[in-house]
């Protein structure tokens, strides 16, 4: 599978390849246009020669003219108005541009042909003294080479001539050490490209080291020998850079400017009070320095073996993560680094390769990040563990040892919660304590403690009563990260997720081989009774779509869905859960899902389908909808575990993308059903025989469902308006759902005199059976009449269909109040004509 | 004959060094030029033009920092600029109406044209991004210095670019003007 970004790199190739062809060549073109180009250049130096002459010659005039004017009353403006003409007036430099060249080659030559490309890193090992100006004014010179690490000692005005010292290229980013003299003498680094008009001759010679150490915010004690029991050689300024020349254990051997000491001592210093910069010399000292490489992407796939083909071990996310290095391998034209990463698929360091034009770096030194981030949101609503280590991915936090580290947090909770909080190394030192009075917003700032130059881990325990609404922020740097207080659901999924609290039946009618095994019965023992009908349940369809409902209900409804998208997550969260709750659960609809990823491509789908082995999938698609401000790969993470998943399962079959045949089916399927977006949502029943889009709305899905229930005379007691019985009726005429009609009954009345005959039990009455509707009224009021009366008027059809014995006929179901139930339904059980008319209004 | 001695002969006089440089950077330079201004004899024009420039200015250039990247930078630009200034409202912005259905884009999505064509409705400065991203291979923080503009900026045409491709991407989904109660959404 390609990510979007692989994906559009992919298609801007092939749309450049069409461009133009591989063998275009454009030489002919550009030399025809070159020749009398040149010529033209060439006739116009020429005539302009003379003019160019006397120019000089004013502007020198004008020079010395300033020069005059401000002699001894401006000093300073002379001299730099002098170095600032160095460039341009410098007489016939002693080397050429190829000897300049040849200064900023790893190996210095002057013979240009035989100069061989600067490989990485690019040393600046020359015997030449270089001078260059920077290029425009504004230019920063840092403390370190470092955009972020550094401070600016200082900013240049354009055109100041500067002398360079030394080259080092760290990642991408190439820096020139420069010296600057003047008032006060300045050394620092600059951006290569900050620079032009190099100018080198057979100054003093510089070696490098290979590393450097920079003094971090205080000055430091230079030692004899590798203890902090040897001697004091002296001590250097804070800022100070010094040459690394050796290394004993957790002590650098340096060769620093002493304060007050005339030349460079060598000394040793503890590791751990400096910075060091290398190279990417880690072959040398990669066995004693930690070094880093950092991520250039959004995501680097972690590899076996050196080899694009290899299968990944995991997957770093997030650009600039930190990953130590360990070894750098060539294999053809193609860098390697062997690294020891934090991944959060599963969550924990692996060791594998990267390719290195993947990452920048790597840079060797002391050991940063890891003081601060939080790892999880554990608990069932009553504490929450800010566990620091593990987002280290999400956001590489560089503590520098010595150097306060500022944390802050903020609880939002309902007013009558409060909670206690507290932050201690994993060793139980507590750090700070705050008492539930005043948790609500909190900022911490401490040392950072390390020990072998390690940092200790830090965690932050929150004790309260959190509400499952509430929300921590916490930030970090100036970057906050919103956390959900999630009560951890476990196996107690059904009283966090009613709606999907039915039996599980697995595969139904065989179900796809792939999703074999998929939400089983035995895959989870309900722990609450079912929140559906009796005959509902959760499972996969014989097509191969996890579902939910009665497997006998007369219509379906599949969704299509991405867990990426938020106007899925909108009607997931809104019309499908009521949907669900008044239909699916009742037994009246089956809601099958099959997701798709559309727009999500962080394996949320995936981690859904592995959820479905333990038999979550409902739940976890449900969960993994909510956004968080963590990443998708911590959110999948956490909630897994949250949900009390076998980890290693889950794990494996995340990572062997176990389910991704079958979203690419899905997305197939998508295709073949015409599905343009996502949410869709397609039904089968009643009217819709084969499976066609609908809208997706609340009220649409519901009146397809209450008209498939109709046509499958099921449901109909949901289909009664309130405080109504249904009671059938055999009619002449059809009746459209809803229409009101009057029911008519024709009676045989028969005068009782109470002194002549004695009351008797209605069974006694004899049968009205064979009453010959023909019978002519009578006036006798002894005798026997006959009576067609209105018994009941507006009674409402909720169904109506033919009769199935042929006669043409109609049986309609009518909703009427119970006593009219009651008298109807003597009425047919005693055989009486019954009519049926058109409600005829008053 | 490698690039730094090609450019180290170029500084000298020596026009085989520009050949060299030619050879090695002008299809991909053309390539990258026609991306931005779908005129291949435009992009041509361009090339050679940026290559005439570079040996006129080769002793502005810093040696020691490879030319490749320099000139296939400056190429963009400068297609950018031709771009604009042969279309001055240039309407790039909006999609063309009407758009593709869906079906012809799914038949499409594999096929060079589509993303060409997709291309073609981007705006010159996205159409640079999207160029010098993921055909140059420069980073975002690369993009805005050479840009000048700040690194949101660049992100933000980056993605912009990528929603307006992504019916590329995703082939199912529609672009604009689907059926009323499907929404899509970015």
């Amino acid at each position: 599978m390609t990510t979007p970004q692989e994906r559009i790199t992919q298609l801007v190739h092939r749309a450049a390849e069409q461009a133009a062809p591989d063998n275009l060549d454009l030489w002919p073109a550009v030399a025809a246009r070159l020749r009398p180009h040149t010529a033209r250049v060439a006739r116009r130096r020429r005539g302009l020669l003379p003019l160019a002459a006397a120019l000089a010659i004013l502007v020198v005039a004008l020079a010395a003219l300033i020069l005059n004017a401000n002699s001894g009353s401006d000093p300073v403006h002379v001299a730099s108005l002098g170095r600032n003409l160095t460039p341009t007036v410098s007489p016939e430099p002693r080397v050429t541009p190829a000897d300049t060249l040849a200064a900023f080659q790893s190996t210095p030559t002057p013979d240009v042909e035989s100069v061989p490309p600067p490989v990485f890193p690019v040393e600046f090992a020359s015997a030449l003294h270089c001078r260059a100006s920077t290029a425009e004014p504004g230019v920063e010179v840092r403390s370190v080479p470092s955009r972020n690490a550094s401070t600016v000692l200082g900013t240049v005005a354009g055109k100041t001539s500067v002398e360079v010292l030394e080259r080092r290229d760290l990642g991408d980013t190439g820096w020139f050490r420069v010296r600057i003299t003047g008032n006060t003498d300045v050394e620092g680094w600059v951006l290569t490209d900050q620079l032009e008009g190099f100018y080198c001759d057979e100054g003093n010679p510089y070696t490098p080291a290979p590393c450097m150490a920079f003094t971090q915010d205080a000055a430091l004690t230079v030692r004899a020998e590798p203890s902090t029991g040897a001697k004091a050689l002296g001590s250097v300024l804070s800022g100070s850079q010094m040459a690394v020349r050796g290394l004993d254990g957790s002590w650098i051997q340096v060769e620093a400017d002493l304060v007050g000491a005339s030349q460079p001592e060598t000394g040793w210093v503890l590791m751990e009070r400096v910075t060091v910069l290398c190279d990417a010399m880690f072959d040398t000292v990669g066995d004693v320095l930690p070094c880093y490489v950092t991520s250039r992407l959004d995501s680097i796939k972690i590899r076996v073996e050196p080899d694009s083909d290899a299968p990944a071990v995991g997957t770093v996310f997030n650009q600039g993560a930190q990953m130590e290095v360990t070894e750098r391998r060539d294999v053809g034209s193609m860098g390697w680094y062997r690294v020891h990463a934090w991944v959060p698929m599963p969550a924990g360091y692996v060791d594998g390769w990267v390719r290195a034009d993947q990452v920048n770096g790597p840079l060797c030194g002391a050991p940063s990040g890891s003081a601060t981030v939080y790892t999880g949101v554990t608990g069932a609503g009553t504490e929450l563990v800010l566990d620091v280590e593990h987002v280290r991915y999400q956001l590489p936090i560089v503590s520098v040892p010595g150097q306060l580290t500022v944390l802050q947090f903020s609880v939002t909770s309902a007013p009558d919660h409060s909670v206690e909080a507290r932050l201690a190394y994993e060793d139980g030192e507590l750090v700070a304590a705050f008492d539930p009075a005043s948790v609500t917003q909190i900022t911490i700032q401490f040392m950072p403690r390390y020990v072998d130059g390690e940092p200790v881990p830090i965690s932050l325990i929150m004790r309260g009563e959190l509400a499952p609404d509430d929300r921590v922020t916490l930030t970090i740097s100036g970057i906050s990260f919103v956390i959900p207080v999630t009560p951890t659901p476990g196996r107690a999924a059904c009283e966090r997720y009613p709606l999907y609290c039915v039996p599980l039946v697995g595969a139904s009618g065989g179900g796809e081989e792939a999703l074999a095994g998929f939400e089983t019965p035995d895959s989870r023992t309900l722990d609450a009774p079912s929140s559906g009908a009796p005959g509902v349940v959760r499972g996969v369809t014989a097509e191969g779509a996890p579902f939910i409902g009665d497997p006998n209900a007369p219509i379906r409804f599949l969704l299509f869905q991405d867990l990426g998208c938020p106007h899925c997550q909108t009607y997931h969260m809104d019309d499908l859960r009521r949907f669900i709750e008044d239909y699916v659960l009742t037994g009246q609809a089956v809601l099958e899902m099959r997701l798709i990823n559309a727009v999500d491509h962080s394996g949320a789908a995936a981690a859904a389908y592995c959820a479905g082995e333990q038999g979550m999938f409902w739940e976890m698609a449900d969960s993994l909808f909510i956004p968080v401000s963590v990443s998708r790969e911590y959110q999948i993470q956490t909630t897994s575990e949250s949900f009390g998943l076998d980890m290693d399962r889950f794990n494996a079959c995340f990572l062997e993308e176990k389910y991704a045949a079958v979203i690419d089916a899905n997305r197939r399927a998508s295709i073949d059903l015409g599905v343009t977006g996502v949410p869709t949502v397609l039904a089968k029943g009643g009217a819709l025989t084969t499976w066609t889009q609908v809208q997706r709305d609340y009220d649409t899905l519901k009146t397809l469902t209450e008209s498939a229930a109709r046509e499958a005379g099921l449901g109909v007691s949901d289909l009664l308006p309130p405080g109504t019985d249904a009671v059938s009726v055999v009619a002449s005429d059809s009746y459209d759902p809803g229409a009101e009609v009057d029911v008519y009954v024709t009676m045989a009345f028969v005068n009782v005199d109470d002194d002549f005959q004695a009351p008797t039990d209605p069974g006694d009455l004899p049968t009205l059976e064979p009453f010959i509707v023909a019978a002519p009224p009578s006036d006798n009021t002894d005798g026997v009449r006959v009576v067609t009366q209105r018994v009941i008027e507006r009674a409402v059809v909720v169904l109506s269909g033919p009769l199935a014995d042929g006669s043409g006929e109609f049986v309609l179901t009518l909703a009427v109040s119970p006593q009219d139930a009651v008298v109807l339904a003597w009425a047919l059980d005693a055989g009486l004509p019954v009519s049926i008319a058109p409600h005829s209004g008053e | 004959m490698d690039e730094y001695r090609a450019v180290a002969r170029l500084r000298q006089g020596d026009i085989g060094g520009l050949e060299t440089l030619v050879r090695a950077y002008g299809v991909r330079a053309v390539r990258a030029a026609a991306l931005i201004t779908h005129d291949r004899p435009l992009a041509e024009d361009i090339v050679q033009a940026a290559f005439i420039r570079a040996y006129e200015r080769i002793h502005q250039f810093d040696p020691a920092r490879p030319f490749g990247p320099w000139f296939l930078r400056s190429v963009v630009n400068d297609a950018v600029k031709a771009v604009t200034r042969h279309k001055p409202q240039a309407p790039l912005d909006a999609l063309s109406d009407p758009a593709p259905g869906p079906d012809e884009l799914l038949e499409r999505a594999e096929t060079r044209e589509a993303i060409w064509e997709a291309l073609a409705q981007l705006p010159p400065e996205q159409r640079a991004a999207v160029v010098l991203r993921y055909y140059l291979g420069l980073s975002e923080a690369e993009i805005a210095g050479e840009q000048d503009c700040p690194p949101g900026t660049v992100k933000w045409r980056l993605h912009e670019a990528r929603h307006k491709l992504r019916a590329l991407l995703t082939p199912w989904k529609l672009t604009a003007n689907s059926s009323p109660h499907r929404e899509n959404y970015s």
